[in-house]
């Protein structure tokens, strides 16, 4: 095949599918990923649910109750600290919408400038999760983490989903940073276009709209 | 391969081979155009459809716009900012509205912290994930599947409610 005829193959413009219109491939199979994605997710917010549901005390969270019920008291999960988490996620889902939108407009330095602002933002998340569960060895202040506190994997309901719920949700935020990563990577040697970075970015709103629900599941709704 | 081995395969193909064809009758009055799409410092697809001619034999570009072309609408990022705007009100008023748990009773703190937080995922899914943008079927394709974790969730709830209420 000439070079000429590969470079147009290269350039070919997506079907104009009746149904799906001009969708790309890699966009579609993200699509299809993040409903699977979202049926683990499902599952995993519905077992909490049960389990909550059907529970007599959920989270042993005050002296009173521990009394009360026999158990072992269990620290409660801070709400003020994971809404600043949550702001974070949605920052860095405006910078990675405006660095597919640079991309669009064929900025690709505003696309690279606000995709290392994605990436930082899920970075310092991470950070913050790692504070919340082990506290980091007490470089950022007195709190030893929730392990240290005594919310042990495995020994309540309460804790146990906490951990497989965030846990989960945290592995999908260092898959998105790693991946953001390399689309960064990419687009620094203009291997990319707006494609891979729209595709990449489903992804992304994709962790963010997940959190959106761990956080008031999790965290927000009272006992 | 022979003329007559590709014309069957051709056959075989329907349509996809047609257009195949049709680009390789055109590859020589193109050649030229296409030049461009190696040029690596913008993104190649786009620039090989910017060109006005390329655009008209593909019939897309006088009626949607480059941009819409590949599926790429017109950035907004007026709307995308709104959108943060509202999320982080949306956020806020989550958290208030957690701490009022002495004051609200807990079905309507519930109803209020489950509601909010289905809208500020939908606000994403719409706005940040450009289902705006999408066709009415894609948009389908997605929220349909979705909807039926959600409905087992009602289910389940509507159970615990009977029987915390009637106790049978």
């Amino acid at each position: 095949m000439s070079a000429a005829a590969t470079d147009h193959e290269h350039a070919l413009v997506y079907p104009d599918e009746p149904i799906y219109s001009r969708i790309t491939a890699g966009k579609l199979a993200m699509w299809l990923f993040l409903l699977s994605d979202g049926f683990s997710f499902s599952g995993l917010l519905l077992s909490y649910g049960i389990l909550r549901g059907s529970s007599q005390v959920w989270g042993c969270t005050t002296e009173a109750i521990a009394k009360t019920f026999g158990c072992i008291e269990e620290p409660a999960l801070g709400i003020n600290f994971t809404a600043l988490l949550t702001f974070l996620l949605i920052c860095s889902s405006v910078t990675m919408v405006l660095s597919h939108a640079s991309m669009v407009e064929g900025d690709r330095k505003g696309a690279l400038k606000w995709l290392g602002l994605t990436v930082a933002g899920g970075a310092l998340f991470l950070v913050g999760q790692c504070w919340e569960y082990w506290g980091l060895f007490g470089l950022f202040g007195p709190h030893h983490g929730l392990i240290h506190e005594g919310l042990k994997f495995g020994a309540t309901h309460y804790a146990t989903t906490f951990y497989c719920v965030t846990g989960f949700h945290g592995l999908h935020v260092l898959t998105g940073v790693l991946y953001l990563s390399a689309v960064w990577i990419g687009t620094a040697m203009g291997k990319t276009d707006a494609n891979t970075l729209e595709v990449a970015g489903l992804f992304w709103h994709f962790v963010d709209l997940v959190w959106i629900l761990v956080f008031t599941f999790i965290y927000l709704i009272p006992n | 391969m022979s003329e007559k081995e590709t014309k069957q395969k051709e056959a075989a193909a329907g349509p996809t081979a047609e257009s195949s064809k049709t680009a390789e009758s055109s590859k020589t009055a193109e050649a030229s155009k296409v030049v461009h799409v190696k040029d690596e410092s913008t993104p190649s697809t786009h620039d090989a459809h910017s060109e006005p001619g390329h655009a008209a034999e593909h019939g897309h570009a006088a009626k949607h716009g480059h941009a819409a072309e590949h599926g790429h609408h017109a950035p907004n990022r007026k709307e995308y900012w709104q959108v943060f705007a509202v999320l982080l009100v949306l956020t806020i008023l989550e958290v208030g509205v957690a701490y009022l748990q002495s004051y609200v009773g807990k079905t309507a703190l519930v109803t209020c912290l489950v509601g909010m937080a289905l809208g500020k995922a939908a606000i994403v899914a719409y706005f940040f994930m450009h289902l705006k943008h999408e066709t009415k079927e894609m948009r389908w394709t997605v929220v349909i599947p979705m909807m039926f974790p959600a409905i087992y969730a009602f289910l389940l709830i509507a159970e615990g409610t009977y029987r915390a209420l009637w106790g049978t």
